[in-house]
C-alpha cells in the first residue's frame, strides 16, 4: 500500500495501532510509525522515517498502548519498576512525570529533525493529563468547566467534601477513570463509589461511612488529587449519560453518548455502554445539539491540537453543556464512522498545517 | 441498577422544561432545581402555571425538588400545586418526584402523604410516584386513575397497605417497586395479596410486582389469583424470580395462556428445561431476558437497590 505523509508515534502492536492501521488500509494507505520505545531510547533514525515526498506530519498515539511505555514511564518518573500487583493505584504523578520527559525527549530530536508538522504540541498533551492545568486552561478560555480545586491532604479532601452534598474525587494526573470517587455526604451520612479496586475486580466499588470513605481516599490525595462537583447527566436511553465529542480541524465530527447505570462513571471499560447517537440527537433537539458541539469544539479551541476527544455532560435539569474532560488520545472509537468516514480517516483526510506561513 | 429520570410514561416522553420554554402539548415538561445554576422549583413552577396555555396542559412531572433534597421534604411544592389546583384544570398526567440517582439517591430523600396532592386534582388518570422515605397515601380516594407507578428503593408495608385500601375504581394498571430491605421494605406476600384479588381493583388489567425479594413467593401464589383472569399483563421484573416461582408459572401455563406479556426480566432462573417449557408455551409473549441479575454467595438481589 502506498504511504501518506503521517508518522505516527505509538507502539509496534497495540490495539490502538492495529485499529489506525486498519482505519487507514480502507483508503488504501498507510501510515509510518515509530515507538515510544524507540524515542525514548533516542533511536530513532528521523532523517530517514521523515523523508517523504510531501512534508511529513507527526501524530502522536497513546503510551499506553504499549504496556511496556507505562512501565517506562512510570520508572522514569520514579515508581519502583516493579510494582506489587493488584491492589494499589498506580503513581499517575509519576507517570506524568515521565511522560513529560518523554516528550522533551521527542522535541529534542525533532528540534534538529527535517521538517515536518505536528497534530499535537508536546505542551498540550502534557496539559491534557493534567486535571487542575486542564480546568484553569478551559476557564481562561471561557469555556464552562466544573470548579476544579486542588486538595494536599485527606483532611483538605474531607473538608471540601463536606461543603458540598456530591462531589468528584480524581488523581490530578489521572486518565480513563483512574483513581476517581464519587462522594455523597449530609449530615455524617457518606456514601461512595470509587475506581480504585481491591484486589483484581476492575468495576468500581462502594464505600460507606465517613472513616471508610477518608481511608480510601489515601492513595488518591497522596499523588496530589483535585476535587469537583459532580454535576448530575441527564438520562438517555435508561441511564446516565455523557458525551465523547471527537473535534478533528476545529470541527466536531463525531459523537458517541455513554450510558451507565448503577455507578457514576461513563467510561465504557467498567460498565458503561454506547448510547444511539441519532435517537440522542432527536431527544436533544437542535439546540441542544449545537451546544455540546459548539463547547467541544471550544475546548480543544482552547488547546494546540488539530484533534481531540472532549467529555461533555449535560445538566439533567437545563440541558447546559459542561466540559468534563479534554482527552488528547481520546481518537479510539472502533466502528464510529460519519460519512464513511472513522475518526482516524477524518484526521488524515481533513489535515491542513495550521501555520502555513513555516511552509517554505 | 440505579434509577435514571423518567424517559416515558403513560405513553408520553419526558422533557426538561425551563422558564421561558414554550409548554408542550404531548411531551410531559419536567421542572426541577439543580445544585449550582438553576433556579428554585417554586420560581420555575410560578413561571409554568403563568406561561399561556397552561390551562390546557395535560402532563407535568416534578423533578429534584430542591437542591438539598435530603434536607427539605416536596410539601412545598404539593402546597403549591393544591393552592393552584385551578390554574391545572386539564392535568391528566402526573409524575413526582422524578429524580435520578444522580441527582439524589432515592433513599436519601423524604417524600410525604400525597394524597391531598392527589385529591386536588381528581381528574389524573396516570401518577407516578418516586421516593419511599415517610411515602404515605392516606385514604387515597381517586375516581378516574388508570396508572398508579409507585417506585423505590423499598417500599415500607405501612405505603404497601394505604394503597390495598385505596378508592381507586377506575384503575387498570399497577406497579409497585417493592424493594430491598435494607432500603426500607418490609412487605410479605399478605401485604400484596390484596392485589391478587379480583375485587381491590375491579378494572385492573396491568399488575407489576417489581424489584421484589420474594418474587418466586408471589409467582406460586398467581395461579389461584383471583385478578389472574381479569390481567392482560403480568410483570414481575427486576425481582428474585428463580426455578420455584419459573415453576409455577409453568406447571399452571394454561392458568397464564390469555397473557400478553409475562415480564420477568431480570431473574436468576437457571433450569434449562424450564426456561425452554416457558419460551416454548409463551413464546415473545414472555421475557425471560437474565440481564445482570448475579447470584452473590448464594443470594439474589433486587434490581435497583439504592
Amino acid at each position: 500500500m502506498p504511504e501518506v505523509p503521517l508518522v505516527c508515534v505509538g507502539s509496534a502492536a497495540g490495539d490502538r495501532r492495529r485499529a489506525h492501521d486498519h482505519s487507514l488500509a480502507a483508503l488504501g494507505v498507510r501510515a509510518r510509525w515509530v515507538t515510544w520505545v524507540d524515542v525514548l531510547a533516542g533511536t530513532v533514525d528521523w532523517d530517514a522515517v521523515l523523508d517523504l515526498p510531501v512534508r511529513p506530519v507527526i501524530r502522536l498515539d497513546a503510551p499506553s498502548d504499549d504496556p511496556a511505555v507505562d512501565a517506562a514511564l512510570l520508572a522514569l518518573g520514579g515508581s519502583p519498576t516493579t510494582a506489587p500487583p493488584g491492589t494499589r493505584l498506580l503513581r499517575h504523578d509519576h507517570w506524568h512525570a515521565g511522560l513529560a520527559e518523554a516528550l522533551r525527549r521527542l522535541d529534542a530530536q525533532l528540534a534538529v529533525a527535517p521538517e515536518h508538522d505536528r497534530m499535537q504540541s508536546s505542551d498540550a498533551v502534557l496539559t491534557l493529563f493534567d486535571k487542575d492545568a486542564t480546568g484553569r486552561r478551559l476557564t481562561a478560555a471561557g469555556v464552562p468547566t466544573p470548579t476544579t480545586t486542588r486538595v494536599a491532604s485527606v483532611a483538605d479532601a474531607m473538608a471540601l467534601l463536606r461543603k458540598r452534598p456530591q462531589s468528584f474525587v480524581k488523581v490530578r494526573y489521572g486518565s480513563s477513570a483512574a483513581g476517581m470517587m464519587a462522594v455523597r455526604q449530609h449530615r455524617g451520612r457518606w456514601h461512595a463509589t470509587t475506581t480504585v479496586s481491591q484486589g483484581h475486580n476492575a468495576q468500581p466499588r462502594t464505600v460507606d461511612g465517613e472513616a471508610a470513605i477518608a481511608s480510601a481516599l489515601e492513595p488518591i490525595v497522596a499523588q496530589d488529587a483535585i476535587i469537583q462537583p459532580w454535576l448530575p447527566k441527564l438520562t438517555l436511553q435508561g441511564g446516565a449519560a455523557d458525551f465523547r465529542v471527537v473535534v478533528i480541524g476545529g470541527r466536531a465530527q463525531h459523537v458517541l453518548p455513554r450510558i451507565v447505570t448503577g455507578h457514576p462513571f461513563t467510561n465504557l471499560h467498567i460498565g458503561a455502554r454506547r448510547g444511539d447517537v441519532a435517537a440522542a440527537r432527536h431527544h436533544l433537539g437542535p439546540v441542544v445539539w449545537q451546544d455540546l458541539l459548539a463547547i467541544a469544539e471550544a475546548a480543544v479551541a482552547a488547546f494546540d491540537l488539530w484533534y481531540a476527544g472532549v467529555d461533555v455532560l449535560v445538566s439533567s435539569t437545563t440541558l447546559t453543556p459542561t466540559v468534563l474532560e479534554v482527552n488528547a488520545f481520546g481518537d479510539f472509537h472502533e466502528g464510529i464512522e460519519v460519512e464513511g468516514r472513522d475518526t482516524y480517516r477524518a484526521e488524515l483526510l481533513d489535515w491542513r498545517p495550521r501555520t502555513p506561513e513555516v511552509i517554505a | 441498577m440505579t434509577f435514571s429520570n423518567v424517559e416515558e410514561f403513560a405513553g408520553r416522553t419526558v422533557s426538561p422544561w425551563s422558564a421561558g420554554d414554550e409548554l408542550p402539548t404531548t411531551v410531559i415538561p419536567r421542572i426541577a432545581t439543580a445544585y449550582d445554576d438553576a433556579p428554585p422549583l417554586l420560581e420555575t413552577l410560578d413561571a409554568l402555571l403563568a406561561t399561556p396555555g397552561v390551562e390546557n396542559l395535560e402532563a407535568l412531572s416534578i423533578g429534584l425538588f430542591d437542591p438539598e433534597a435530603f434536607e427539605h421534604d416536596p410539601q412545598p411544592i404539593a402546597d403549591h400545586l393544591i393552592a393552584n389546583a385551578a390554574k391545572l384544570p386539564a392535568l391528566r398526567t402526573l409524575v413526582w418526584c422524578d429524580i435520578s440517582y444522580e441527582e439524589c439517591e432515592v433513599s436519601w430523600f423524604d417524600n410525604i402523604d400525597v394524597a391531598p396532592l392527589l385529591h386536588a386534582f381528581p381528574q389524573l388518570e396516570h401518577v407516578l410516584v418516586r421516593g419511599q422515605n415517610e411515602l404515605h397515601f392516606t385514604d387515597l380516594r381517586m375516581p378516574n386513575l388508570k396508572t398508579l407507578v409507585v417506585q423505590g428503593g423499598g417500599l415500607s408495608a405501612d405505603t404497601v397497605r394505604e394503597l390495598a385500601a385505596a378508592d381507586l375504581p377506575a384503575l387498570e394498571h399497577v406497579e409497585l417497586y417493592l424493594g430491598d430491605e435494607g432500603y426500607g421494605a418490609d412487605t410479605s406476600l399478605a401485604d400484596v395479596q390484596p392485589f391478587l384479588s379480583a375485587e381491590t381493583f375491579p378494572k385492573l388489567t396491568t399488575l407489576g410486582l417489581r424489584n421484589c425479594e420474594y418474587t418466586d413467593e408471589i409467582a406460586e401464589a398467581m395461579p389461584t389469583a383471583a385478578v389472574l383472569p381479569q390481567l392482560t399483563v403480568l410483570d414481575l421484573s427486576l425481582g428474585t424470580l428463580s426455578d420455584r416461582g419459573a415453576a409455577a408459572i409453568a406447571d399452571h401455563a394454561e392458568k397464564f395462556a390469555h397473557l400478553e406479556k409475562i415480564d420477568l426480566h431480570h431473574n436468576y432462573v437457571a433450569d434449562a428445561a424450564l426456561k425452554g417449557r416457558l419460551t416454548q408455551t409463551f413464546g415473545d409473549r414472555i421475557n425471560l431476558d437474565p440481564d445482570d441479575a448475579e447470584e452473590i454467595d448464594g443470594s439474589h438481589y433486587v434490581a435497583i437497590g439504592e
